[in-house]
C-alpha cells in the first residue's frame, strides 16, 4: 500500500528572483542610479521618448539605455548616436528577466550613470509580473492605440508609478480621451502621476524630465 | 509565457524539499494563486507537465487554488474583496492597500514511497539517473535560458 507524506510550507514561488530584484535595486541605488522600467504596447513610443530624453537631459545628467526586444538590434542603433546602449534581443521571449538586464549592464561598462532605462519588449501582459531590480516604473499609452487599454491589463496599471500618454500631436484626430484613459488607470491605481508628452515637436518633454530629476531624488533617499 | 520561468523556480523549490525531507516520488503538488498574480492555470499547468518530466514530480499531481483579491481601504479599514478590479473602496472611496491575491505560492507537497520512474527503469544507467534534476541543474538551466547568447552592445564612443 502506498504510504503519502504532506509538508506543508506556503512559500513564494518567486521569493528568489523577487530577492535578486531587491539587491540590484539596492546596489544602483546606493550609488545614485535610478532604474526606470518603460513598459508599454508595441509602438507606443519607448525609443522615441528616450530619445527625447537624452536630447533634454544632455549634459545635465547622465543616463544609459538597455533596450529589450526579441529580434533585430535597431533600437540600439537609434538609441547608441545618443547614448551608452545595450540591445538585449530575447529571441522570442515576451519580457526581460534580471540575469539578461545584468548582462546588458555588463556589456557597457556598469556605468555610473544618473538614470538607468530599461525599455522593457513591447507587451502589457507578462513585462508586469518582472521586477527587474527597479526603482521606478512607467506605463506610456499612446493616443493612437485607443483610451481603453488600462481596464484591459489591470495588472500593468496596477503594479505602474506613473502613465505616460504619448504622440500627444495625433490627439485632435484620433478618438482618444485622455480624461478617460486616466480615470480608467486611476481606477486600478489611485496613485498613478501622469504625464503628457509628444518625442516628436519635444511637447511634455522637459516636464518628464524634471518629473525623474525629482522622482530620482525622492526615491534613492532610502538608499544614502 | 512566463509560467515556465516560475515553474522551473516552483520545481527547484520542491526538488529541494525533497532532499530537505528525505522524499521519495513527487505525488502531488499544490500551489495558490491570486488574481493579480499574472499567472494562468492553463499554461502553468501546461508548463509543469512540460517540465516535469525526468524530474521526481512527472507523475505528480499539480492542484492550483485560486485566491479571490482582496483589500484593505486605508481610510476606514473596511476589508472587502476587489471585483473588476476596481481599487477603490465600495463604502468611502478611499485608496487601499491589496492584502491577498498578487501571490504565487508553493502551499505543499505530498511524497509517495513508490520507487521514482527513472529508478524503477530496467537497465538504468548514470545517464538516466542524471536526468533527475538537482536545484543547482534548474539554476543551470534557468540561467542558460535568460543569458543565451543574445546580447548586441553598442557603446558610444568615450563611454
Amino acid at each position: 500500500m502506498t504510504i503519502t507524506r504532506t509538508i506543508t510550507v506556503r512559500r513564494d514561488v518567486a521569493a528568489e528572483s523577487k530577492a535578486d530584484a531587491g539587491v540590484e535595486r539596492a546596489r544602483l541605488g546606493r550609488r545614485g542610479t535610478l532604474v526606470v522600467n518603460l513598459l508599454s504596447s508595441p509602438g507606443a513610443g519607448k525609443t522615441s521618448l528616450l530619445e527625447a530624453t537624452a536630447k533634454c537631459l544632455g549634459d545635465e545628467r547622465s543616463m544609459a539605455v538597455l533596450v529589450g526586444d526579441l529580434e533585430t538590434d535597431r533600437d540600439a542603433q537609434r538609441l547608441s548616436p545618443l547614448v551608452p546602449t545595450a540591445q538585449l534581443t530575447t529571441g522570442g521571449a515576451c519580457h526581460l528577466e534580471l540575469p539578461l538586464v545584468r548582462r546588458g549592464l555588463q556589456a557597457i561598462g556598469d556605468p555610473r550613470v544618473d538614470f538607468l532605462f530599461i525599455e522593457n519588449v513591447g507587451n502589457l501582459v507578462c513585462p508586469a509580473s518582472h521586477d527587474l531590480g527597479e526603482h521606478l516604473r512607467i506605463v506610456l499609452v499612446s493616443t493612437t492605440e485607443g483610451d481603453d487599454k488600462p481596464g484591459k491589463y489591470p495588472k500593468m496599471f496596477r503594479k505602474s508609478d506613473a502613465i505616460v500618454v504619448t504622440k500627444l500631436d495625433l490627439l485632435p484626430h484620433v478618438p482618444f480621451s485622455v480624461e478617460a484613459v486616466v480615470g480608467d488607470a486611476r481606477r486600478i491605481q489611485p496613485d498613478l502621476d501622469v504625464l503628457q508628452a509628444c518625442a516628436l515637436d519635444g511637447t511634455g518633454i522637459r516636464n518628464w524630465c524634471d518629473y525623474l530629476i525629482s522622482e530620482r531624488a525622492k526615491r534613492l533617499a532610502e538608499f544614502e | 509565457m512566463h509560467e515556465q520561468s516560475l515553474v522551473r523556480s516552483l520545481l527547484k523549490q520542491v526538488e529541494t524539499l525533497r532532499c530537505e525531507y528525505d522524499g521519495g516520488c513527487v505525488s502531488e503538488v499544490r500551489v495558490e494563486k491570486g488574481p493579480l498574480s499574472g499567472v494562468e492555470s492553463f499554461l502553468l499547468s501546461g508548463a509543469f507537465e512540460l517540465l516535469s518530466k525526468g524530474t521526481a514530480a512527472e507523475d505528480a499531481i499539480l492542484v492550483i487554488d485560486e485566491v479571490p483579491l482582496m483589500a484593505k481601504c486605508k481610510l476606514c479599514s473596511r476589508d472587502f474583496e476587489i471585483n473588476n478590479f476596481v481599487f477603490r473602496c465600495p463604502v468611502c472611496s478611499g485608496n487601499v492597500k491589496v492584502t491577498r491575491g498578487d501571490e504565487f505560492h508553493l502551499i505543499s507537497v505530498s511524497f509517495s514511497d513508490e520507487p521514482i520512474k527513472n529508478e524503477r527503469a530496467p537497465g538504468v544507467g548514470e545517464s538516466e539517473q542524471a536526468s533527475i534534476r538537482t536545484a543547482e541543474e534548474w539554476d543551470r538551466e534557468a540561467n542558460v535560458d535568460s543569458s543565451a547568447d543574445s546580447c548586441l552592445i553598442f557603446k558610444r564612443d568615450g563611454n
